[in-house]
This record gives C-alpha cells, sequence and structure tokens, in this order.
C-alpha cells in the first residue's frame, strides 16, 4: 500500500470490483471532505460578518459598546419577564432599579432591540464569555447601564452614577433564572413567538431558528455550568424576598463591590468578607484629575475603563478583541470630556421651579467654600478647575486616619496584592517586567513569612506564562504595574456637577449635600430605592424606616452601624465653625457647580 | 505517480474527509473554549500533527518512492498547518510579522522555513510527480520531512506538557518502532530473506 504503484498494477486494481468500490469511496469521502471544509469556511465567512469592526463614537460606545459582557439571548432577555417571572419577578427593570429608554412605541420583539431594552443594555452578536461572533443575537451590558441616571423629568442622563441600579441584586435573580431546571431553548423560542408570532416562518427562518435554539441550549449549558463551578467561591445566589435584604447582598441600589469582584477574578480568591462597598460614581469630567477612583489608585483612563469591565465579568479573550478593546479606550475618551463636550445638566437646568438663590447668597456661600473646601476640591476655572494637585503624581490623598470616612474600601485582605497581580493579570508582549515583579512579591512574601502568600505568587508565574502563550503579542489591553497602586487614603478631588454624584461619600452614605455639610444630621438608617430627587438638600430622596420597615418605592434599608456603611468622617466644614446661615449659603453655592 | 493521483482517489478522499471533520470539529468544539482564537490555534497544530502522522511514518517504512498515501497525508497536514500558520500570525499575533519575531526570536525562521519547505514539497509532489527520483527532489523531500518532523516533536513533546506532549512522546515512540521496522527489513533484505 505504501509503495509507488505501477500504472499496469494500478490499472488492474481499478478495474477489479474491489478497486471500483474504492474509488466510490475515495470520491465520496473527498466530496465529503470539501464540503465540510466549504461549511467551515462559510462559518468564518459569517464570524468575520457577525463581528465586524464598528467604529463607534466615544458616546456609542459609552452607551451602546459591546465590553464582553453579554448576559443572555436577546430573544430570552425580551421574554423573561415571563418565562422567568418567578426568579426575577414579572418586571424586573424597575424592580432592578434599571433605566427604561422611554421610547413607548418600541415593541416586544427582536427587531424592536435595543429600544426595547434598559439603558445600558446593548444587543451584538457576541458569545457570553469569550465574546466569540455567532449568528445569534445577545444581550449585554454598557457602562451606561450602571453610568447612567435619570432625575427629576429628565431623560437618563449619560456618564452619571445610577441612583437606582441595583446590580448585584439583578446579577443574583438572573443566576437564579438560568439555573431554572425548566427553562430550555424551547420554553424560550415557544414564548417568544407567542410574543412576536409570525416570525419562524419560512425555510431560511426556521433553519436560523435551529441555529438559535442550539446556541440557547448551549449558552444554558455553558453559564450553569459556570455558576456551578464558581459556586464554592461565589456562594448560591439568593432569590425572591431574600435579595433585598443587607443582611444577604449588603450594597442595595447605586453601590458594588468592586474589590470583592477585583478579589475574585483577578486573584480567584474569596471576596465574601470584603466591605469596600462604593456607590457608582460620576463618569464623566474625568480628564480633570490625573489619577482616577475615589482613592485615586489607577493612573490611565483606559485602564480604569478596562478595570471596571474586567471586574464586571468581561474575560481576558473578550477584552482582547478588537472591537471590545477599541470599545474600551473610546469610553474612556467619553468619560474624560462629558461634561464639557457633551455638557452636563445643571440643577437650576433639570429642576427649573427651585428656588434660585440671591448672588448675595451665592457670593456668601462662595466664600464659605473657598475657606472650608477650596483647599481639597479646588474651584471652578472657565469651562475647566483649578486644582494644581489633581494632576499631579502621585496625587494629593487625604490619609484615611484623618478624612476618617469609612475605611473598607482602602483596607481589606489582598489590598495590598491587587495593583501587582490586576498589571501581571494582562501579559505584556514582554513579560519580562511583570515576571521579576511577581518573584518579588513571592520574595517579598517568604521574607514576611507568608508562604501561602509566597506559593499564590509563584502559581501566578506560571498562570502569566501561560497566558503569554495564550497572547503572544501581548495583550490589547496590557498596562505597566504603576498605573495601579495602592493609597493609604481618599483622594482630593475636583467636584464638579456635585449634584450629580449624590448619595455622598465613596460609599453613598449620606443621602444629601445638605446632611454631609451638618445642615442636617446624617442619617443612621435609611431607605434606599427609586424615591427620586430633592433639589432643595441636594441629593437622593432617602426616607427614614417605618414601623415595618421601608417601602416599595425605596426597598432597601441603609443601615450606617454596619461594616462598610460607615457615614462618619469628612466634616468639612468642620461643625460649629461656620455659621448655620453661611451654611445654607454653601449648600446654595455648591448647587451651581 | 500520476496514474496513482488520477486512477486511485481513496487515499487522497479518506484524507480530505479526515481533514474536513477534523475543521469542523476544531471550529464548532473551540466555541466552547474561553479563548476560541486561542484553541483554533492550539488545536490546528494538533490536527496539523495528527493528520501527517501517517505521512511521517510512511515515508520512514517505505524504501521505495513514497506513494499516494504518503502524498494524501502530506498534503492534508499541511493544509491543517496552513490554518494553524494563518490563525497564528493573524490571530494570535495580530498579523505583525515582527511581533512574531520578536517573541520566537530564531524560532520563528525555522517556522517560516518549514512552512515554505513543506508548501514546496507538496506543490512538486503533485505538480512534477515523474520527478520523484531524481536527487534534488529526493534531497527536498528528506530535508522537508526531518524539518516538519522535528518541529513537530520540539512543539509537542519538548516545549509543551499534557496532553499535547503526550502525543509528542507517541509520536517520537512511533518514529522508533519505525525505523527499527525499517533498519530490521533493510537487514533481511541484505541476508537474502525474503520480505
Amino acid at each position: 500500500m505504501t509503495g509507488k504503484l505501477s500504472h499496469s498494477s494500478a490499472s488492474n486494481a481499478n478495474a477489479s470490483p474491489t478497486g471500483i468500490a474504492r474509488r466510490i469511496v475515495g470520491y465520496f469521502a473527498g466530496v465529503v471532505g470539501v464540503l465540510l471544509l466549504a461549511a467551515s469556511a462559510f462559518w468564518w465567512r459569517g464570524e468575520a460578518e457577525w463581528g465586524r469592526f464598528e467604529p463607534l463614537t466615544p458616546e456609542q460606545a459609552f452607551a451602546e459598546g459591546s465590553f464582553g459582557l453579554e448576559l443572555a439571548p436577546l430573544k430570552y432577555i425580551l421574554v423573561a419577564s415571563n418565562v422567568s417571572a418567578t426568579a426575577l419577578g414579572t418586571s424586573w427593570i424597575r424592580r432592578f432599579g434599571f433605566l427604561s429608554r422611554k421610547t413607548p412605541a418600541a415593541g416586544a420583539c427582536e427587531a424592536d432591540a435595543p429600544q426595547n431594552l434598559p439603558v445600558g443594555f446593548t444587543v451584538s452578536n457576541r458569545l457570553p464569555g469569550s465574546a466569540t461572533p455567532l449568528p445569534v443575537k445577545f444581550v449585554g451590558l454598557s457602562c451606561a447601564a450602571c453610568h447612567a441616571a435619570s432625575i427629576g423629568e429628565s431623560g437618563p442622563i449619560l456618564g452619571v452614577g445610577t441612583q437606582t441600579a441595583d446590580v448585584i441584586g439583578f446579577t443574583d435573580a438572573f443566576l437564579n433564572a438560568v439555573l431554572d431546571p425548566a427553562l430550555n431553548s424551547k420554553i424560550i423560542l415557544g414564548a417568544y413567538d407567542r410574543q412576536c408570532p409570525g416570525e419562524a416562518s419560512g425555510f431560511r427562518a426556521q433553519a436560523a431558528r435551529w441555529v438559535e435554539a442550539f446556541f440557547i441550549d448551549r449558552w444554558l449549558s455553558g453559564v450553569r455550568a459556570q455558576t456551578r463551578e464558581n459556586v464554592t467561591k461565589y456562594d448560591l445566589p439568593y432569590h425572591g424576598a431574600e435579595l433585598g435584604s443587607p443582611d444577604n447582598i449588603p450594597t442595595g441600589p447605586s453601590r458594588t463591590r468592586p474589590f470583592r469582584s477585583v478579589v475574585r477574578n483577578t486573584l480567584d480568591l474569596p471576596g465574601a468578607k470584603n466591605i469596600a462597598y462604593s456607590k457608582v460614581p460620576l463618569a464623566a469630567m474625568q480628564g480633570l484629575k490625573r489619577w482616577s477612583q475615589f482613592d485615586g489608585s489607577i493612573g490611565d483612563p483606559v485602564v480604569r475603563s478596562m478595570i471596571a469591565v474586567f471586574t464586571s465579568g468581561a474575560s481576558l479573550a473578550a477584552l482582547n478583541e478588537p472591537q471590545i478593546s477599541d470599545n474600551i479606550v473610546k469610553a474612556a475618551a467619553y468619560t474624560l470630556r462629558r461634561g464639557i463636550d457633551p455638557p452636563l445638566p445643571s440643577l437650576a437646568e433639570t429642576f427649573p421651579n427651585r428656588p434660585k438663590p440671591s448672588a448675595e447668597t451665592l457670593e456668601k456661600g462662595h466664600l464659605v467654600y473657598v475657606r472650608a473646601c477650596d483647599g481639597c476640591h479646588g474651584h471652578p476655572n472657565g469651562a475647566g478647575w483649578s486644582l494644581p494637585s489633581a494632576s499631579g503624581d502621585p496625587p494629593s490623598i487625604t490619609p484615611l486616619p484623618e478624612i476618617s470616612t469609612d475605611p473598607g474600601r482602602i483596607i481589606f485582605r489582598y489590598a495590598d496584592m491587587l495593583p501587582i497581580a490586576l498589571s501581571a493579570t494582562l501579559p505584556a508582549a514582554d513579560v519580562t517586567v511583570q515576571r521579576e515583579a511577581l518573584v518579588a512579591q513571592s520574595a517579598k512574601a517568604i521574607r514576611q513569612g507568608d508562604l501561602a502568600q509566597a506559593d499564590w505568587w509563584n502559581e501566578a508565574i506560571i498562570a502569566l506564562e501561560a497566558r503569554s502563550r495564550e497572547f503572544p503579542a501581548g495583550h490589547r489591553r496590557a498596562f505597566p504595574a504603576g498605573d495601579v497602586t495602592q493609597r493609604d487614603g481618599y483622594q482630593n478631588a475636583p467636584i464638579p456637577f456635585i449634584w450629580l454624584r449624590a448619595p455622598y461619600l465613596h460609599n453613598g452614605s449620606v443621602p444629601t449635600v445638605r446632611q454631609l455639610i451638618g445642615l442636617d444630621e446624617r442619617p443612621t438608617r435609611f431607605c434606599r430605592g427609586d424615591a427620586g430627587y430633592d433639589p432643595i438638600a441636594i441629593g437622593v430622596i432617602a426616607p427614614p424606616p417605618g414601623a415595618n420597615g421601608c417601602d416599595s418605592k425605596a426597598p432597601f434599608l441603609f443601615d450606617t452601624t454596619q461594616p462598610g456603611n460607615s457615614n462618619a468622617g469628612h466634616l468639612h466644614p468642620p461643625p460649629g465653625t461656620v455659621a448655620r446661615e453661611e451654611l445654607e449659603a454653601l449648600l446654595a453655592y455648591v448647587g451651581t457647580l | 505517480m500520476t496514474t496513482a493521483r488520477r486512477s486511485y482517489p481513496l487515499p487522497f478522499g479518506l484524507a480530505l474527509l479526515l481533514l474536513g471533520a477534523g475543521v469542523v470539529a476544531f471550529t464548532l468544539l473551540s466555541l466552547s473554549a474561553d479563548d476560541v482564537s486561542y484553541a483554533r490555534t492550539e488545536w490546528t497544530a494538533l490536527l496539523s500533527m495528527l493528520l501527517a502522522t501517517p505521512a511521517v511514518l510512511l515515508y520512514v517504512l517505505d524504501r521505495g518512492t513514497p506513494g499516494p498515501w504518503w502524498r494524501a497525508f502530506w498534503t492534508v497536514g499541511l493544509i491543517a498547518y496552513l490554518l494553524h500558520f494563518w490563525w497564528a500570525v493573524f490571530r494570535s499575533f495580530n498579523g505583525d510579522l515582527g511581533a512574531v519575531v520578536e517573541r520566537q526570536g530564531w524560532v520563528a525562521y525555522t517556522n517560516f522555513a518549514v512552512t515554505g519547505l513543506w508548501t514546496l514539497d507538496v506543490l512538486i509532489a503533485w505538480v512534477l510527480p515523474g520527478r520523484a527520483d531524481t536527487l534534488a527532489r529526493i534531497v527536498l523531500r528528506s530535508v522537508t520531512w526531518a524539518a516538519v518532523t522535528a518541529s513537530f516533536l520540539a512543539a509537542a513533546a519538548l516545549f509543551r506538557t499534557g496532553t499535547i506532549a503526550q502525543i509528542g512522546d507517541a509520536l517520537a515512540l512511533a518514529l522508533v518502532i519505525a525505523f527499527l521496522v525499517r533498519v530490521l527489513g533493510l537487514a533481511r533484505l541484505l541476508a537474502g530473506e525474503p520480505k
């Protein structure tokens, strides 16, 4: 068989019945092989089309871009209130505080998406997890899911931290929904067909439906497997009434646990005890400062946006996708200019019926501001802001003992490991520097007698090498270790649009500016949800709990005596140093910022 | 060999079928991977090695000019290798050949050389089958065989761990056995024993 066939032997062999059968088998196998290759080529061509690069504007990227945070097939999301009512409720958009797009003309079918989805819920053809292109539409989250707010009668304002969304509660409810053993493609597509009849008629539509059903089932099986795999680290998700209990999910509306996510995603360690609760911040006017985050710990806006996406669950493979990588760069650019171009609305514009302070009051308030606030926060300067230290490197930090606000965001287990570990998570083209940093951390841990941590760093070196093979040209969003650092306090940062930064302090423990500056007492316990905005006190309406707790409008009980929720500190102006009348003037003045 | 190609389609047909099945399999199965591009880069290399292994072994076992089975598997192995090359260069390295060289150093040049040699060898095997026994052709074929085999062994058995390394080890073992069979067969021939 292996030797060269002579002409005669080949001819004789082919003339026999066995030879003819071999020829038939040979040609048949060849044809099937070619067809399989053609089908593969057709699929790859499709992938190029489904994942075609689209250069978005910064605003488009921020609001509608894909960030590798795809959640679920579009058709499932469109019928989720129906097929997953037990887990999500019949009105999950409102229940979890997401914003409606206010496009009443939009129907409930695929063709109307994303107008029939909440703000920040986007549509792409990317598979959740790897973000690889598929012929099925999926819904994902953009920056706007968390960084948009509807205040007063205004529509959604992009770039403002959400004041209502309970992202962690939603995530647990969503995991419950997809773990529903009864849920499958047949249930989902059946519900969709009843909601949008007539879409699956014709051969092409039916063929597309088979593909869709296949990938919906694959998605369900994948997300279930991943949830089960994570359960020892993430615990079982809460459900039903448990979701609203601060004992179970202590963040509530408008807050997240970013460092719990970083600890889990980056270090692959449990973060359950992490109490670094943070409000979702204003993601505008970021160009006014060199270092971002409440603690001034991230030096590059693109790195900041990338870490935000990574901690929200995007995979390394997704972050390396050209479209997603570009979206991150564009969204970061949007945060630098948002507030200037395009501008943000002022308090007076949003609440035109609010009593207008007199010029005299504003001048008086300005003087108090200069005395009590300007040293740390600077002041407006034309279209910009005057605070020289904001562009400093390192930034100006008020140490924790001095500012005395909640320490949970600064002091937590593994805080010292994160900067180096984060940087080494995304391999550069040449990993020498990253490897050396990890080796140094291992040696340091050994010197300190922390052998377990030394072992962790040694494993991190192996993991870095493996990721370096995965991204041999370097990960697109790799960054130098110096771009992320640990601080011992909170950054003295500009505060333009202070009215859009409510609730106040990094953990959102003070609902209004009025309470922040000492005109009213800071409430120990209050209710958060969607109770509205108070333009007089400048902040969110957070009623006190009644005898039966919080009501449905603001269902989350925020208890500032709980770890991570402290409303202490930042006593500026210092109590007793400024007359009440002057504090009123200060409140009026900061409402103009 | 022209006769063999025209009248004996079974080897290439079956090899094409295996190639097509392999390509469909890695295309679809990789969708479950955490990193689809990386999975495809890895799995195309593995597919190339698996498909070319029969040809690599036949080249050792066969005392005569390599026949249609050798050419069939040598060809589909190359096609899988070119897919691997495409995925590696255009997806993993973002189309930047300079980055390939920077990352791999001299190994990159050997990879380029293997790709070029193997492509040339397969082209000649199909286009000029009548010159299979010329000295130049024998030299090219032998050098290409050695380069491809060394490349497989180094990439799998030496530089990797786990399943891929085990496959590399299996290839090395199979090669040793093939050499032994060849040498023993040659010895018997020299001793005048029947084949």
